[in-house]
């Protein structure tokens, strides 16, 4: 085989191109921090990586649906255990006013407290969340109870994802957290004072009764309310638990293995010099040198 | 034999040696010429005169300049100066392509897609909030904007594939040309000569063919005169007469075509940068740019469909979210012209392209591009009257003839044409119903979960997924070229490097050579010295 001058020369200089392209190579992972760096670099690793981030973006957008969820239905239960503390209030004073002993002036002024009661179980019905009435249903600009306590929301649900395919609601219906047996609790209270004003003892007694079904309606819808919480909260971690894989399969599929990377980098840049040198001492002799 | 013979024979070697050396010269000084040949001096005895029935020779002559020379090598040059040609321009073409879409760098439409549905998601989650419906009207013009920029980015691409063509039809030209001028010179120099080539103008015309298969694949022959003819298609482009030139024409598409002597060629090159580049346009006009268009189209048509089944808070319905989906269309007719095209049924719409061609000029048949299925077929022209297929009405108007076609396409103009067509905030229907406003959030819930839903549009993919295709095909095809013009590359410098141990000028071996001649143009002058000093001695006897 001949060599010629030229050809030591276009080996040399393509030697010297192929380590290059090498060291940018290597350095645009290096400066990214990414292996991937185009769609061609790793077609596979691209489409993998572009279906993890998908599949994150949703696991966002659910988590940021549990925390909006659990924010409200936390509200809700704040709301309904002051209701509780309210029937319970007004358990207390029903049994006070239906003592015999009690003179209609007490019953009177006890029911100046029933009507307080009252009143203020009507404004909690009204709880705003994001200036939205909370006990409306669909209706969230209207408020859920009119004077005479008559509910003016639907019985529609809001529901958000929660999960792919699986949704939470966020509200409970108005006239299922603040009615048992088809009565209004503010009617069961209002009832309760007209009693307690005209001092009507059997009415007073049988309010009692009411009362406690109240309760324990109140009771059915915490524990519904607490239900909710407890699923999206579980499902939260579980999603937490699916980001963390996904994220450590992301950065598995696109992360630059860098230790890797500098120690090649270190190679090239070792093989380059060598080059470099030999190319120098090669590449300058000739016989012509020696020619006198 | 006289002693005057001698000084004969010292002349020749001193006259031999010096054109040797002469060569040898001329081999250092085009040690860096591209393309060159060696040459070498053949030297041989002169006839010699017969002493006692033996010959001895009479001095030495020169027998000719031997070109080294591989012709069977050269022609493996052109084959793959061919396939180098088309892997560059394929390369050069895609890799640029790719980065439109480098999802890698947050380019491409990814994040503008998820945005956009994420702001469905936080309609759905708020329906009255004002911060979440604003945000919304954002993502989705930002969505629009995007494609339009990439579309924008293709079409550039396009244009430059285009551009490239005529750059090369007019280097091939140049090219030609040159062949023709240098085939008449290389006649002119060898002609009645056999032994003795143009060395130097046989270099030149080699590099004008290798420069000519990097930029087209052709076919040629060398004649018993010296003359090359170059083929291209079975046509000739190059004879020993004149060179022919390509040209290229542009259709009302933007497309440059190449043709030759009237006839269009374009479909016939495979190699070579046409070919490279003709191949570049046609793949990312077809597939990547109709995958979006088709994409974005399906967004639309989807999006509009749901949209305009809700309530808006101000109770408003039937609204469409994005302007609503145009029909764009192409005459290919002299006589006859599209007057109208509109969709009339956006539900029956199905996102492919069609052609209405006429085989007569009363009868057409209309056949749907993308699945080349026919749609109708052997109906009868009427002039103005509204023809109906897949939820879109045309209506052509004029003198058809036979052969004439039109394009009917509801993809073309659909990112170029769309804009969000809300923008009073409170006509986002997320509700389904008059009744169940303004809480209602199950229709904005239904169209973020169109991004979760296979679109039969698109073969039963997610937007998500029909993207990630588009992505994928550009990345795989920009692999494919960087791999084979690797490949292309490194063969060719193979067989560089192999004619180079034929061809090429090594300075050592030619300073060995000089050497050598020196030497013996010395020993020469001293065989006329020493002759000289003997007639000297003869005389003075």
């Amino acid at each position: 085989m001949r060599i010629t001058s030229f050809a030591i020369f276009n080996q040399m200089t393509r030697a010297l191109q192929e380590g290059m392209k090498k060291m940018s190579l290597y350095s645009e992972r290096l400066s990214s921090g990414k292996k991937i760096n185009k769609p061609s670099d790793d077609v596979y690793g691209m489409m993998n990586a572009m279906g993890y981030k998908v599949t994150l973006n949703e696991i966002d957008q659910y988590k940021k649906n549990i925390d909006n969820a659990d924010s409200q239905l936390g509200l809700t239960e704040t709301v309904m255990s002051s209701v509780g503390d309210i029937l319970s209030r007004a358990r207390e004073l029903a049994v006070q006013g239906s003592t015999g002993t009690q003179t209609p002036a007490n019953r009177a002024s006890i029911a100046q407290e029933i009507a307080s009661l009252r009143d203020e179980a009507l404004r909690l019905s009204q709880t705003q969340f994001r200036d939205r009435y909370i006990f409306s249903g669909y209706k969230t600009g209207t408020v859920p109870f009119d004077a005479s306590f008559n509910y003016q929301g639907d019985a529609n649900e809001i529901n958000v994802l929660i999960d792919r395919d699986s949704t939470i609601a966020l509200n409970i219906k108005g006239d299922e957290a603040f009615s048992s047996g088809g009565e209004t609790y503010f009617e069961t209270l209002d009832n309760l004072y007209n009693a307690l004003s005209t001092n009507d003892q059997t009415s007073i007694q049988a309010s009692i009764t009411l009362i406690d079904n109240a309760s324990g309606q109140v009771a059915n819808v915490r524990a519904d309310v607490g239900a909710r919480m407890n699923s999206i909260e579980k499902l939260k971690s579980t999603h937490e638990d699916r980001d963390i894989e996904l994220k450590t399969m992301l950065s598995n599929t696109e992360d630059d293995d860098i230790a890797g990377t500098i120690s090649e980098l270190t190679k090239i840049q070792v093989s380059l010099e060598s080059l470099r040198a030999s190319g120098a001492k090669i590449l300058s002799q000739s016989l012509m040198d020696f020619l006198d | 034999m006289s002693l005057l013979g001698l000084f004969d024979i010292g002349k020749s070697s001193i006259l031999s040696n010096q054109v040797a050396m002469n060569a040898i010269s001329n081999n250092i000084a085009n040690v860096n010429t591209k393309g060159y040949s060696r040459q070498e001096v053949v030297l041989e005895t002169t006839a010699g005169v017969q002493i006692r029935g033996d010959y001895l020779g009479r001095g030495v002559r020169v027998a000719g300049i031997t070109r080294h020379y591989d012709r069977f090598m050269q022609l493996q040059i052109i084959g793959q100066n061919q396939s180098y040609g088309r892997s560059y321009s394929l390369d050069q073409g895609l890799s640029h392509v790719e980065q439109i879409f480098n999802e890698a760098k947050g380019l491409g439409l990814f994040d503008s897609l998820q945005d956009y549905f994420n702001a469905w998601q936080g309609v759905a989650t708020d329906p009255e909030g004002q911060p979440q419906r604003i945000t919304l009207l954002q993502k989705a013009k930002a969505l629009i904007q995007n494609a339009k920029q990439i579309e924008r980015d293709i079409s550039d691409a396009l244009k430059n594939a285009n551009d490239e063509i005529a750059n090369v039809v007019d280097r091939i030209n140049t090219i030609t040309s040159q062949l023709t001028q240098l085939n008449g010179k290389i006649a002119e120099v060898e002609a009645g000569k056999s032994d003795q080539q143009a060395s130097f103008l046989r270099d030149q015309r080699d590099e004008l063919l290798n420069d000519l298969a990097e930029q087209i694949d052709f076919s040629w022959y060398e004649d018993d005169n010296g003359y090359i003819t170059v083929m291209i298609g079975g046509k000739s482009l190059v004879t020993p007469e004149k060179a022919s030139q390509l040209s290229t024409s542009v259709d009302i598409e933007g497309n440059r075509s190449v043709t030759f002597g009237g006839e269009d060629l374009t479909s016939l090159f495979e190699k070579g940068r046409l070919a490279g580049n003709i191949a570049v346009r046609d793949e990312v006009k077809t597939d990547t740019l109709t995958s979006l268009r088709k994409l974005i189209a399906s967004i639309i048509k989807e999006t509009n469909s749901l949209h305009s089944s809700g309530y808006g808070l101000d109770g408003s319905t039937g609204n469409d979210f994005f302007g609503p989906l145009q029909i764009y269309t192409l005459d290919y007719s002299s006589g006859a012209y599209i007057s109208s095209a509109v969709v009339s049924d956006a539900s029956a719409l199905t996102l492919d392209e069609y052609d209405i061609n006429f085989t007569d000029a009363s009868t057409y048949d209309i056949i749907n591009n993308t699945t080349g299925g026919t749609v109708l077929s052997g109906q009868t022209y009427s002039a103005g009257s509204t023809i109906t297929f897949d939820g879109i009405d045309v209506v052509i108007d004029g003198a058809p003839a036979a052969a004439d076609s039109f394009l009917v396409s509801p993809l073309r103009g659909v990112i170029q044409n769309v804009d969000v067509a809300i923008t009073d905030t409170r006509k986002i229907a997320a509700a389904s119903s008059l009744l169940t406003l303004p809480g209602d959030n199950t229709n904005a819930l239904q169209l973020f979960q169109l991004s979760q839903s296979g679109i039969s549009d698109l073969s039963g993919a997610t937007f998500e997924g029909f993207y990630r295709g588009i992505v994928s095909t550009v990345g795989v095809d920009s692999k494919a070229a960087a791999d084979s013009l690797s490949y292309d590359n490194n063969l060719l410098f193979e067989l560089q490097k192999k004619r180079e141990e034929i061809s090429g000028v090594s300075l050592d071996e030619e300073a060995a050579n000089l050497i050598r001649y020196q030497r013996a143009f010395e020993a020469g002058a001293r065989i006329i010295k020493i002759t000289d000093e003997l007639l000297q001695m003869v005389i003075d006897l």
